[in-house]
């Protein structure tokens, strides 16, 4: 691909849109890059390990366990001086918001993260997840007269090697535009069918994914660790996480305790990552009810 | 359509899919309909021209009248009892059950309600949105037998809108269109025999799609209009801001210590400010550096 490492090619548009991904080689600097590592190294102590019980993230998949979790770290954006600078800088880094500006539209907002995920030898790996079918809306994808109008794209930014074969992030190029619902076999990689890929990247590369594509992590078999830094963005009109001012009284003020249950559960903020707090009305042809919050 | 009003009929799908309209009759009783008038009446002075003459019709000729649109806000949050109708209209079982089959559950209310009223002579109001371009706040798909309509508004109709009295008015099936809407066809100059302007009586219900060409032909009725509009969103989606929309209002203040353009990938979601564009930055990308520009949200422009 002939791309400036600034500007939006055609090319790049046509990969983006073809295949749901697309990694900008070399983006980050030696300095940066061995600044972000030296930071997350900093920090060690405070990365969690996953668990692996009740399946894990793979679950219950024989082609993706493994022998501990993911590890995992948030919290860069406010860690004191000056190591959060290094996480600040990739949250607009030039290579992003050229991108975003093209394939989310201007006005996108970091949504959740940024979250690092490491793994060492032998971590499981994640049920694949996410599709064109059903539909998902807070992260759809969809192009109309040479536009591309993708709700949610995850910036994953590579500090360490992924070697053909190492595991890691997978994706079933495409998939965000199918409207076939995705076999189980695929999903948990047992009989990938050879629609699974997993790219190979270098540190310092960015990997930019449709949010609706489907995709997961292999079990990690490297010797060297996995480190990867994603900010979840999405379109301006778009919510994934629900954030902090969710329920009708952080939106409205304590007036809404006079409404009834029923007038609340419509006056929740947007997001459909709600960790089961939201609760969903039924209307059974005479009354409207409160259903059992999922 | 379904007998039962309170069932989605495969009917209905197929109406709302094929037009991206859906009118219920009769739906709400008499002392429903005097309740509301009732109350609205009690607070007539709340009823305001917010945008003065003109604004709405963008110039159109064949839109303009002798006064601009009037509307009442803050129908849900007025004194008690007057305040009581309003809020039971929010989750009406038929509203319940459509907006669980079309927009998704976990819908919920974006922003109004608000009242549109209107007497003989009013302007009307340019026929806005359609499927091109794309609008990813209130965009509608259909996949698979299942509706997915990202921003539905349902008005209540508090008094009668006959043949010619214009008030509300359509392109039926623009949802989908992804050709762009001629200019003459939203300012009234040449309709193309597209624009329909539906009939409808006190206590009916229109659901609307938003992204399906709309807007308002001048009030010819001798009575008032009256419609209560409740603007619905799908889980995911975002059409007004909200109050928690600064970088300062989501997050605190310690977002000051980022730079603007940090802060301006912190804003929330949403794609306007009541009926006015957001004015937000934005960020542009020359090759070397992020640099932020503050105004109108350009959107796919």
């Amino acid at each position: 691909m002939s791309n400036p490492l600034y500007t939006v090619s055609e090319e790049e548009k046509y990969f983006f849109d073809l295949r749901g991904y697309l990694i900008i080689r070399n983006a980050l600097s030696d300095a940066d890059l061995a600044q972000c590592n030296a930071t997350i190294d900093h920090y060690a102590d405070q990365i969690q390990t996953r668990s692996i019980g009740n399946g894990g993230l793979s679950r219950g998949s024989t082609a993706l366990k493994g022998q501990e979790g993911r590890r995992e770290l948030t919290g860069m954006l406010g860690w004191p001086t000056p190591h959060r600078e290094p996480f600040r800088k990739l949250l607009v880094h030039p290579v992003v918001v050229s991108r975003l500006n093209e394939f989310s539209g201007q006005g996108f907002r970091l949504d959740h993260g940024p979250l690092l995920i490491s793994a060492h030898k032998g971590a499981e790996g994640h049920s694949l997840h996410g599709a064109g079918e059903p539909f998902g809306q807070s992260v759809a994808y969809h192009q109309q007269n040479g536009k591309i109008y993708c709700r949610g794209i995850t910036v994953a930014w590579q500090l360490t090697d992924v070697n053909p074969g190492d595991g890691g992030f997978a994706c079933v190029p495409g998939s965000h535009k199918t409207a076939e619902p995705t076999p189980e076999g695929v999903r948990s990689a047992e009989d990938d069918m050879g629609l699974v890929y997993q790219p190979t990247m270098k540190a310092g590369d960015v990997l930019f994914f449709a949010e609706t594509m489907t995709h997961g992590t292999l079990p990690w078999t490297s010797d060297g660790e996995r480190r990867s830094v994603l900010y979840k963005y999405a379109s301006r009109a778009a919510a994934r996480a629900v954030g902090k001012h969710f329920t009708p009284q952080e939106r409205y003020g304590d007036w809404v305790h006079e409404l009834t249950p029923e007038q609340q559960a419509v006056l929740y903020g947007p997001g459909v990552h709600h960790g089961n707090r939201l609760p969903f009305l039924e209307s059974d042809g005479q009354t409207v009810t409160v259903s059992e919050k999922k | 359509m379904s007998d039962n009003p309170y069932i989605v009929s495969e009917e209905e799908k197929y109406f709302f899919d094929l037009r991206g309209y859906l009118i219920f009759r009769d739906i709400l009783s008499q002392a429903e309909i005097d309740a509301c008038n009732a109350a609205i009446d009690a607070n007539a002075d709340k009823i305001i021209a917010p945008r003065g003459q003109g604004n709405l019709t963008r110039g159109a000729t064949a839109l303009e009248g002798k006064r601009g649109r009037h509307e009442m806000w803050e129908l849900i949050g007025l004194p008690s009892p007057h305040r009581e109708p309003f809020r039971d209209l929010l989750v009406h079982p038929l509203v319940v059950s459509r907006l669980n089959e079309f927009s998704g559950k976990g819908f919920r209310l974006d922003h109004g309600p608000a009242l549109i009223e209107s007497i003989e002579g009013d302007e009307g109001h340019w026929l806005h949105a359609s499927g091109e371009p794309f609008n990813p706040a209130v965009s509608y798909h259909q996949q698979n037998g299942k509706i997915y309509a990202r921003g539905i508004t349902v008005a209540w109709q508090l008094t009668d809108v006959n043949a010619g009295d214009g008030g509300f008015a359509c392109v039926p099936g623009s949802h989908k269109t992804a050709e762009p809407t001629p200019d003459d066809l939203r300012e009234m100059v040449d309709d193309m025999g597209l624009v329909y302007q539906p009939e409808m009586k006190a206590g009916d219900v229109l659901f609307f799609c938003e992204t399906m060409t709309h807007g308002t032909l001048p009030w010819k009725g001798k009575g008032k209009r009256r419609s209560i509009l409740y603007k619905y969103a799908s889980r995911a989606a975002n059409r007004a801001v909200g109050k928690h929309f600064t970088p300062q209002e989501r997050y605190g203040d310690w977002v000051n210590e980022l730079t603007p353009a940090q802060q301006a990938v912190l804003y929330g979601p949403g794609m306007h400010q009541g009926e006015k564009t957001v004015v937000m930055p934005t960020l542009e990308s020359d090759g070397k550096e992020v640099t932020v520009t503050e105004g109108p949200l350009k959107l796919f422009g």
